[in-house]
C-alpha cells in the first residue's frame, strides 16, 4: 500500500513546479529545438471514465484501454470516445463470470486496475489489479486468477507484462510468471532471484528482457533465453544521496522500467536514470527538465526519447545526445498546459497551451505513434502529435546537425515547435 | 502367492522360530533384523521407505531392483535407458547369493531358481486382434466426388467414392483421429488426431500422409480459412484454439476458447468461425451451468464474441446456415441441481438445439417430446439449399430432419418472454419443426451433404458404415460397408450399450451424455431422491479406472458390477437394469476406456525442477518448521504410484452442510490435470483451492506450512501422474 497511500497523499499536498528557467521567454540562440506537443485531449468522468484516478493506459492498434480506480474502459480511437466501461456498478464482470467472490475477499480494491498489458496478435487484455490478482479480458469475458485459484504469489499486483507465452505480475510479495500453454506457475523472490527486497513495483518486457522494478531492490533483468537473472542496484548504497554520478541506477526505490532499442530507462522516487549496457545515466530535477524526482513511471519511446512521469508533471527527455527536456506541467491557476523547452537547464522556450495535462500529478504513460496518452490522478489525456518528429529540428533557415530524426512525411518549413 | 512375496510372513511360522532359535534369535523373526535381511525388502529397513510401504509384502520388486520412487513411474519404466538412469537395477547370480548360498542348510541352484523366477515368465497369450473402425466424422472434397471419413479406432482415414458409394482406400494417419477438412482447393486434406495431439496433412492424389505437426491436447475439430492460408484446430483438453500457417504447418497463434471447444463453423462469408464448448464454464456452487459460444473473427483471428448459452452443456455440432443469418448447434439441458431420480418425470436431461443468430441473439429449442428424447445430439448439417437441418442422436440410432423455415417461423413468431423462458424447455414444439425421424445403424455421429442438396451421408460410429440418405424423400438408402470385424465382440456389445439410450426411461440419455469420451462433462449432480440439494457430487472420469475400486464418491460400490448394475437402474436410469449379459459387456468396456498421454510428463522424459521439487513435497515427511507428519498425514499415504489411490475412504474435512457422508473415496490421480472440478462435490475448479480454500484445518494433508512456491511445485508434480 505504500504506493499508492503515497501518491495520495501527494496529491492532497498538490502544487506544481514550473522548473527555474527564466518564464515565458523564448531562447532564441538555440539552433534545435525538439517536438513539443500541443494538441492535448482529456479524458475524465465528464466524458464517460468510470474514475478520475489513472493507474494505467495501454495503447492497442485500435483502442485504448485505461485502467482506473474504479475499473477499466476502453477508448475507441477513431471516434476517440469511451467506447465501454466495467465496474462493479455495470455488472461485475469477473465476479460473475468466475463465480469467485472476490469483493468478498478483498473489498472493493479488485477493481483498482494498475496495470495492462495488450496482447494484439490474441486480442486479449490482461489486467493487473490492485489487491484482486490478474484478470485476462478477452471477448466481453473475464477469467480472474488470484492467490486462492492458482499460483499467483500475492493479490496485489502492480504490473503485468507478456513475454511470449507467459505473463508476468510484479506483486507486492515477488514476481509471478504464469504460462499460458502449460499453465505452469513460477514465483521468483529473494529464494531464487537476487531480490533483496519481494515488493515489485513494475514490470516490463522487451527485446528477450523482463525487468523489474523492486522497491528496495534496484532493477533487476531476467534474460529470457538464459533463464538467469542480474541485478542493477545503486552502488554508493546511500539512501538520501547519489555519491558518485553515473554509477549505476540512481536509487534503490525503482517504480518502473522499459526496455528499448537497447536502452533501458528507469524510474525511482529519487530521480531517474538511462542504460546503454555500459553507461549509466543519471537524471535529477535540479540539472534536467524533470519537474520532480519522485518519478511514477517511465516509458521509453526510443535510445533517446523517454516519458517520465512524476508528482510535479511529465518529463521528457526528448533527445538524449543535447539532454534536451520537454517539461509539461498544468497551470493550476488557469488550467493551461506548459510546455518548457530547455536544456542543461537553460530554457529554450516556453509554450502556453489552452489544454494540457489534466493533472500534474502523472502515474502512467504509453506510446501510440506519434500520439502519447498520459494518466494522471485527474484525467487521462491523449497528446495528438500529427506531425511528430523524433530527436531535434533545426530552427527555420539553419541546417540540422544530425541528432535528430526526420519524421517521415515532414515538410521543409519546419517550425520551431511543431503542433504548436 | 510366490516364495518371494511370503518371504515376510513365513517368518510368523513355528518352523520360522525353530530356525531363528538354532541360530541364537530370541523373540519374534519378523521383528529381527537377521531374519529381515533377506526376509523383507530393503533388509526390513523402514528409514527411508515411503510411508505406504509395508514389511507384509515380503522379498518384492525393490529388493532386486533397488528402490523405484525414481523410476516406477510408467513413462520411465517403458524407457530402458531412463529407467536404468532412475536407479532400475537388474538382478544377477551375486545378488541371489547374498541370501540363499547356504541359506537354512538349503540346496541353491543359480541357474535352475533363475529359470524360476524369470519375468515375464507367461508369454503374451496370441489372440486375434479386433480392431473396429469407429468412424467419428466425415468432410467431402471440394468436387464433391470422395468423402473421407476419421475412424477412430482405425487410426486411418476411409476415403469413399461418393458418387458410387464404395470404399475406395485407407489411408493411416495418427492416433484417434477425430476430424477431417479439406483445403480449398482439394488437394490437401487436414486430419486431428486426439491421442498423439498432432495434425497429419493427407496429400489427397497420392492419398499420404505428407506431413504431421504438433498441435495442443486432444484435438478435435478442424477447418481451414476461406484462402486456405490458415488452418483452424480445437484443442480440447487444452480449452484452446490453434491457428496454423497452411503453408509451413507452424502455429502463428493460439486462442482461448471456454471448457473442451468441440466444433466449429465457418460462416458463408469466411468472416466468422463459430466455435462450441462441450463443457460448461465454471460456475458458483450449485448454480446452473452456463457454455459458451466462441466467435474468431476470421480477418484479424482474434476472438471477437464469446456468447453464452445458458443453463446448457455439451455444446458439440455447429453448422451455419447458407444465408449467413444464423448457425445451428447442438446442446443439452441438463438439470443437475435436482436428482437424478426425477428421470421419471420427465426431466432430467433435455437435448436440443441453439440458434446462434448474427446480431448475436442465441435462441434454443428442444429437439425431445414429451414421452421419447432424441437424446445425445452429436452433429448437425444444414443442406446447401438451406431447407432442413439434419442432426444426429448418437444413441439413438436416428438423424432428425429440421424443417428450416417453420423452426424460424416459430422463433419469429414467439415473443421475448416465450423465446427466453418457454422454448427452451417446451417439449411440445418439436414435432412442430421435426417432420421426420430417419433410422441409421449404431451411434450415427458426423454428417454432411452432398453440394446439390441430394444426399447426405452419416457416420455410423458402431456400425463401422455410413448410411445414404436421400434428401428428396427423406429415407435411408443404403449402407457403405467400411471394412470393420464382422465379429462383434463382448466389449465392443458394451460399447454399444454405452452408447444407447434404451437403457433410460424415455430415452433420455446414455452413459456417454455424462461421459463424452470415455471421460467427464464437468457437471456436479444431485442424484439420490433425497431431498434436493442433498449430497451432490461431482462426475468423475471413466478413463483408466480399472483397478481402482471402489466406485462412487462415497466408496459403497466395490467393482463395476455393482455400480452399472441395479444401483444405476434406481438412481439414474429408471427402467429394467442391465441383464447380468449386457452388465458384464458394459463393464469390460468400460474397463477398456483409456487415459490418454500425460501432457505433462511425456513419455520418458525427465521431471522438470518444479516438478522434482513438488516430488520432494510429495513424498515430506517433516513440515516446514521441522514437525514430524504422521503417515496418514503425507500425500503418498492415501495417494500411493502407480494409481495414486489407496482406495480407501478418509475424511478430509471437506463435507458440507447438506453431504450425509463425512468419508469419501481417494479418488486415482491419473491425468488428474484434465478432470475439474475438484473435491467430492466439484467445490474447487482448479487444484489450488483444495489446499488455498478447502483445507483449513491441515485434515487433507499438512499443506498450510507450505509456501506458495511449494505449493505450486507440488501442483506440478500432481500434475505429471
Amino acid at each position: 500500500m505504500k504506493w499508492f497511500i503515497g501518491w495520495v497523499g501527494l496529491i492532497l499536498a498538490g502544487g506544481t513546479c514550473l522548473g527555474t528557467g527564466p518564464d515565458d521567454k523564448p531562447a532564441t540562440d538555440s539552433p534545435e529545438l525538439p517536438y513539443v506537443y500541443t494538441n492535448w485531449i482529456q479524458y475524465t468522468t465528464k466524458n464517460g471514465l468510470p474514475n478520475d484516478h489513472i493507474f494505467s493506459v495501454a495503447a492497442a492498434s485500435t483502442e485504448v484501454w485505461v485502467g482506473t480506480e474504479d475499473g477499466l474502459a476502453v477508448i475507441d480511437k477513431k471516434s476517440g470516445k469511451v467506447k465501454q466501461t466495467w465496474g462493479m456498478e455495470d455488472g461485475l464482470p469477473w465476479k460473475v463470470v468466475s463465480g469467485i467472490a472476490v469483493n468478498e475477499k478483498t473489498g472493493e480494491v479488485w477493481k483498482v486496475v494498475s496495470g495492462i498489458a495488450v496482447n494484439e496478435k490474441t486480442g486479449e487484455v490482461w489486467l493487473a489489479l490492485f489487491g484482486g490478482g490478474l484478470a485476462r479480458y478477452s471477448a466481453g469475458r473475464f477469467d480472474h486468477w488470484h492467490q486462492l485459484n492458482s499460483g499467483l504469489v500475492n493479490d496485489v499486483v502492480y504490473g503485468v507484462a507478456l513475454e511470449h507465452d507467459n505473463v508476468w505480475c510484479a506483486t507486492t510479495a515477488g514476481a509471478s510468471r504464469y504460462n499460458t500453454v502449460t499453465g505452469e506457475w513460477s514465483i521468483f523472490t529473494e529464494k531464487n532471484s537476487p531480490m533483496e527486497e519481494i515488493w515489485n513495483y513494475g514490470v516490463s518486457y522487451n527485446d528477450g528482457k523482463v525487468y523489474l522494478g523492486v522497491w528496495g531492490s534496484g532493477v533487476l533483468e531476467y534474460d529470457v533465453a538464459r533463464g538467469t537473472w542480474k541485478d542493477y542496484l545503486d552502488p554508493d548504497g546511500e539512501m538520501e544521496i547519489d555519491l558518485y554520478r553515473d554509477d549505476g541506477v540512481v536509487h534503490v526505490i525503482t517504480t518502473g522500467t522499459s526496455y528499448i532499442d537497447g536502452i533501458l530507462w528507469v524510474s525511482t522516487y529519487f530521480g531517474g536514470c538511462r542504460y546503454d549496457g555500459r553507461h549509466w545515466r543519471g537524471y535529477y530535477q535540479q540539472e534536467t527538465g524533470l519537474p520532480s524526482d519522485f518519478i511514477n513511471f517511465v516509458k521509453g519511446r526510443s535510445a533517446k526519447e523517454a516519458w517520465f512521469c512524476t508528482d510535479k508533471g511529465l518529463g521528457v527527455v526528448t533527445d538524449f545526445p543535447s539532454d534536451t527536456w520537454v517539461t509539461y506541467t498544468m497551470d493550476p491557476e488557469t488550467h493551461e498546459g506548459i510546455a518548457v523547452v530547455s536544456r542543461d537547464k537553460k530554457v529554450l522556450e516556453t509554450v502556453r497551451t489552452p489544454s494540457g495535462i489534466p493533472h500534474n500529478y502523472a502515474l502512467c504513460a504509453d506510446i501510440d505513434g506519434q500520439d502519447v496518452w498520459v494518466g494522471t490522478s485527474k484525467g487521462l489525456v491523449r497528446a495528438v502529435g500529427t506531425d511528430y518528429f523524433a530527436g531535434l529540428r533545426p530552427v527555420q533557415g539553419q541546417p540540422e546537425n544530425g541528432s535528430g530524426t526526420k519524421a517521415s512525411g515532414s515538410t521543409e518549413s519546419t517550425a520551431r515547435s511543431k503542433g504548436r | 502367492m510366490s516364495a518371494h512375496s511370503g518371504a515376510f510372513g513365513r517368518l510368523a511360522t513355528p518352523e520360522a522360530y525353530e530356525i531363528a532359535r538354532q541360530a541364537g534369535i530370541e523373540g519374534n523373526p519378523q521383528q529381527s533384523r537377521d531374519c529381515l535381511k533377506c526376509h523383507a525388502t530393503g533388509g526390513g529397513d523402514l528409514s527411508h521407505a515411503l510411508p505406504s510401504f509395508t514389511l507384509d509384502e515380503g522379498v518384492g520388486c525393490e529388493a532386486c531392483h533397488g528402490p523405484g520412487s525414481d523410476y516406477q513411474a510408467e513413462a520411465v519404466m517403458r524407457d530402458k535407458a531412463s529407467s536404468a538412469a532412475s536407479g532400475l537395477k537388474m538382478g544377477d547370480r551375486e545378488l541371489c547369493l547374498t541370501c540363499h548360498e547356504n541359506a537354512h542348510g538349503k540346496p541353491f541352484d543359480y541357474q535352475t531358481a533363475w529359470k524360476k523366477i524369470a519375468h515375464p515368465n507367461i508369454p503374451p497369450r496370441v489372440v486375434k486382434e479386433i480392431h473396429y473402425k469407429n468412424p467419428l466424422n466425415l468432410a467431402l472434397s471440394p468436387d464433391g466426388r470422395e468423402l473421407y471419413v476419421t475412424c477412430e479406432a482405425a487410426d486411418s482415414v476411409i476415403v469413399i467414392d461418393a458418387i458410387n458409394h464404395r470404399k475406395v482406400a485407407e489411408i493411416p494417419v495418427g492416433g484417434q483421429p477425430h476430424d477431417v477438412a479439406f483445403s480449398p482447393d482439394g488437394r490437401l486434406a487436414y486430419v486431428t488426431n486426439r491421442l498423439d495431439d498432432s495434425l497429419s496433412e493427407i496429400d489427397t492424389a497420392s492419398r499420404t500422409v505428407k506431413r504431421t505437426a504438433p498441435v495442443g491436447d486432444e484435438p478435435h475439430a478442424v477447418l481451414t480459412s476461406r484462402k486456405g492460408d490458415r488452418i483452424y484446430v480445437l484443442n480440447s483438453s487444452e480449452d484452446s484454439i490453434s491457428i496454423l500457417d497452411a503453408a509451413t504447418l507452424k502455429e502463428v497463434k493460439r486462442l482461448t476458447a471456454s471448457r473442451y471447444p468441440w466444433s466449429m463453423a465457418l460462416s458463408p462469408d469466411g468472416e466468422e468461425l463459430m466455435v462450441t464448448n462441450s463443457l460448461s464454464r465454471f460456475v458458483p456452487f450449485r448454480t446452473p451451468s452456463i457454455s459458451e459460444l466462441t466467435v474468431v473473427g476470421a480477418e484479424r483471428n482474434i476472438v471477437r464474441e464469446r456468447y453464452p448459452v445458458n443453463g446448457t452443456n455439451l455444446l458439440q455440432g455447429i453448422a451455419w446456415h447458407p444465408s449467413g443469418d444464423y448457425a445451428l448447434f447442438t446442446l443439452l439441458r441438463t438439470k443437475n441441481l435436482v436428482p437424478m431420480t426425477r428421470l421419471a418425470q420427465g426431466w432430467t436431461i433435455t437435448n436440443g438445439l441453439g440458434i446462434a443468430w448474427k446480431d448475436g441473439r442465441v435462441d434454443q429449442v428442444l429437439l425431445d417430446e414429451p414421452d421419447i428424447c432424441f437424446p445425445d445430439p452429436a452433429d448437425v448439417a444444414i443442406s446447401p439449399d438451406g431447407r432442413y437441418a439434419f442432426v444426429s442422436s448418437a444413441s439413438v440410432n436416428a438423424v432428425a430432419v429440421v424443417d428450416l423455415t417453420k423452426l424460424v417461423e416459430i422463433l419469429h413468431s414467439a415473443s421475448d418472454k416465450e423465446r427466453k423462458d418457454v422454448l427452451p424447455n417446451d417439449l411440445g414444439v418439436p414435432t412442430e419443426f421435426i417432420v421426420k425421424k430417419i433410422p441409421t445403424k449404431d451411434s450415427p455421429r458426423g454428417i454432411v451433404f452432398t453440394p446439390d442438396s441430394r444426399t447426405a451421408f452419416v457416420a455410423n460410429c458402431l456400425d463401422d458404415s455410413i448410411t445414404t440418405i436421400d434428401v428428396a424423400s427423406l429415407k435411408a438408402t443404403g449402407r457403405i460397408d467400411l471394412g470393420g470385424p464382422k465379429e462383434i465382440t463382448k466389449a465392443r456389445r458394451g460399447e454399444r450399450l454405452f452408447h444407447n439410450a434404451k437403457i433410460t426411461f424415455h430415452r433420455e440419455f446414455s452413459c456417454h451424455s455424462c461421459h463424452p469420451d470415455g471421460h467427464v462433462d464437468g457437471i456436479t449432480y444431485d442424484i439420490e431422491p433425497d431431498g434436493v440439494g442433498v449430497s451432490p457430487v461431482d462426475n468423475r472420469t471413466l478413463r483408466g479406472i480399472l483397478d481402482t475400486a471402489p466406485f462412487k464418491w462415497e466408496g459403497t460400490n466395490p467393482s463395476l458390477q455393482r455400480q452399472c448394475g441395479p444401483r444405476l437402474a434406481v438412481f439414474f436410469t429408471r427402467i429394467q437394469p442391465f441383464t447380468p449379459d449386457e452388465l458384464s459387456a458394459l463393464d469390460l468396456y468400460i474397463s477398456t476406456i483409456t487415459r490418454p498421454p500425460n501432457r505433462y510428463h511425456p513419455l520418458g522424459a525427465d521431471l522438470t525442477p518444479a516438478q522434482r521439487r513438488g516430488k520432494a513435497m510429495f513424498e515430506r515427511t517433516m513440515t516446514n518448521d521441522g514437525r514430524m507428519l504422521r503417515p496418514d498425514q503425507q500425500c503418498v499415504f492415501c495417494h500411493p504410484p502407480p494409481l495414486y489411490t489407496n482406495r480407501q475412504k478418509f475424511d478430509v474435512g471437506t463435507r458440507m452442510q447438506y453431504d450425509r457422508e463425512t468419508k469419501f473415496d481417494v479418488p486415482h490421480l491419473n491425468n488428474i490435470y484434465d478432470s475439474a472440478p475438484y473435491l467430492h462435490n466439484g467445490i474447487a475448479p482448479t487444484l489450488e483451492e483444495i489446499w488455498t480454500v478447502h483445507n483449513p484445518n491441515d485434515t487433507h494433508g499438512v499443506t498450510n506450512d507450505m509456501t506458495k512456491d511449494q505449493l505450486n511445485d507440488l501442483i506440478e508434480y500432481i500434475k505429471t501422474f
